[in-house]
């Protein structure tokens, strides 16, 4: 829904909050993948700056399946009220 | 029963007998006008003659009733006279009571009627402006007719089932004599309709001549239906000259069947409708129907399209992770390889090391602190 559809201020918020969330899981899906494009690119691996891109990526691997464990509960609902036919 | 022969009556009971069995003789008497006098009441006093004999005869009219028969009488008109004798007591006159008064001839009826048409015309009476549609959906009807006859019968079985309510007045319609009886029943029909009882007032005769159709041009009748409250159809058969009753109602149809028509036309109309009513019904079910597989299709679009990003997204998540996990310069310490830091910056090279630096050598199961020996650096590789 956007953020400016609902009258209800509470709703308002909520869907915003999905919304910027949606758009944050995209953008660290992003992220991880231009670091493993780095690992990719080097003839010779810089191992500081390996370690930071690893360390990183972990991070951004760990929301990332956090995010897409909460997507995927919210979809099993509205799969759910759609019904069968 | 009284045997007049012996009876002993006055003068007065004699005349007042005479009149009582005069009036029960309607007769019909034709001669011409040879003198005429209006009253200031308004009584007309005229003497006809025969043309054949020598005969006359004094004639009366009240002033109503010449107001109602439509003919302006003048000397040297033919007249046929409806009425009775009359004896007036105190003169011991005789003279005829004239109810009616037509033309003779449809030479004179002829010209009367084109004169009162174009008067009429000229007012405005028959303007196409001042009719007024049937009302849709009529319910109550109001017939002036006569019971005799094939008229009513063809009227009843042309109107349709469509629930009509019709109220009948009986009236006369044949000749002059019938103007006055017809003004009674449109005027029992006006209170009808002034109390919202008739939706739609029909007035039907067969065909007809001239002659016959005489009160159907009588000049109060044709007013009485021009300014009736609410629409009036005339079904007024005719040869050439359309009645003036007809040409003042709202709708004029050449048979009585026709004016049945006409009532019953917004109602076929609505049937007809409702016949497309299933139909109807059946495009609307459809179109639910459609509706319904496209809502169904596009739930199962969308949500076939979020389990695939979903499991696209799990699938890149998980090749990251393993990515990462074979690329993380920490799976080499596993082998026996170590990272060494000198103030937190990994040694690349002995020569980034002096004697007395601490160092963090860090293996696969923890780290080791320790500090380069005197004569320690770029000599160690040895």
């Amino acid at each position: 829904m956007s953020p400016k559809a609902s009258k209800n201020p509470k709703e308002r918020n909520e869907a915003a909050a999905s919304e910027s969330g949606t758009q944050d899981f995209k953008k660290k899906l992003k992220e991880i993948a231009g670091i493993l494009e780095w690992f990719d690119s080097q003839e010779e691996l810089d191992v500081e700056q390996a370690l930071e891109k690893v360390k990183l990526a972990s991070e951004l691997i760990k929301t990332s399946k956090k995010r897409l464990g909460e997507l995927e509960n919210q979809f099993r609902e509205i799969k759910a009220d759609l019904g069968e036919d | 029963m009284l045997d007049v022969r012996e009876k002993l009556f006055t003068v007065g009971e004699f005349i007042a007998f005479l009149n009582e069995i005069f009036k029960a003789q309607a007769v019909r008497v034709t001669g011409e006008v040879c003198e005429l006098k209006r009253a200031a009441s308004g009584h007309v006093y005229f003497t006809v003659k025969d043309k054949e004999d020598k005969g006359v005869l004094d004639c009366i009219i009240w002033s109503r009733n010449y107001e109602l028969c439509g003919v302006a009488i003048e000397v040297g008109m033919e007249l046929i006279l409806s009425g009775h004798p009359n004896v007036y007591a105190p003169s011991g006159r005789l003279s005829f009571v004239a109810d009616t008064v037509e033309l003779v001839g449809e030479g004179a009826l002829k010209k009367a009627y084109d004169a009162l048409k174009k008067r009429l015309e000229a007012e405005g009476v028959f303007a196409p402006e001042r009719k007024r549609p049937l009302p849709d959906y009529p319910r109550r009807i109001g017939v002036i007719t006569s019971m005799k006859g094939a008229v009513i019968h063809d009227f009843q079985n042309n109107l349709g089932k469509f629930g009509f309510v019709i109220s009948v007045l009986d009236s006369r319609v044949e000749g002059q004599q019938a103007a006055a009886p017809l003004m009674k029943a449109v005027a029992r029909m006006r209170r009808e309709a002034e109390e919202g009882m008739i939706d739609v007032l029909v007035v039907i005769r067969g065909g007809g001549s001239l002659e016959s159709l005489q009160a159907f041009n009588n000049e109060a009748l044709v007013r009485a239906i021009g300014s009736f409250p609410v629409p009036v159809i005339a079904g007024i058969g005719h040869d050439q000259d359309v009645p003036l009753v007809a040409l003042a109602a709202d709708l004029m149809t050449s048979t009585p069947t026709a004016a049945a028509h006409a009532l019953g036309r917004t109602w076929e109309e609505a049937f007809a409708k409702l016949q497309q009513v299933p139909y109807l019904l059946g495009r609307i079910e459809q179109e639910f129907r459609r509706v319904r597989n496209d809502l169904m299709f596009a739930r199962d679009s969308m949500t076939n399209q979020v389990e695939q990003g979903i499991a696209h997204g799990k699938d890149v998540i998980d090749y990251a992770e393993r990515f990462v996990r074979i690329h993380d310069p920490r799976r080499q310490l596993a082998f026996g390889y170590s990272i060494m830091r000198r103030d937190g910056r990994i040694v690349r090279s002995a020569g980034d090391v002096a004697p007395g630096d601490r160092l963090e050598t860090e293996l696969r199961d923890g780290v080791v602190r320790s500090r380069v020996e005197p004569g320690g650096g770029m000599e160690s590789g040895r």
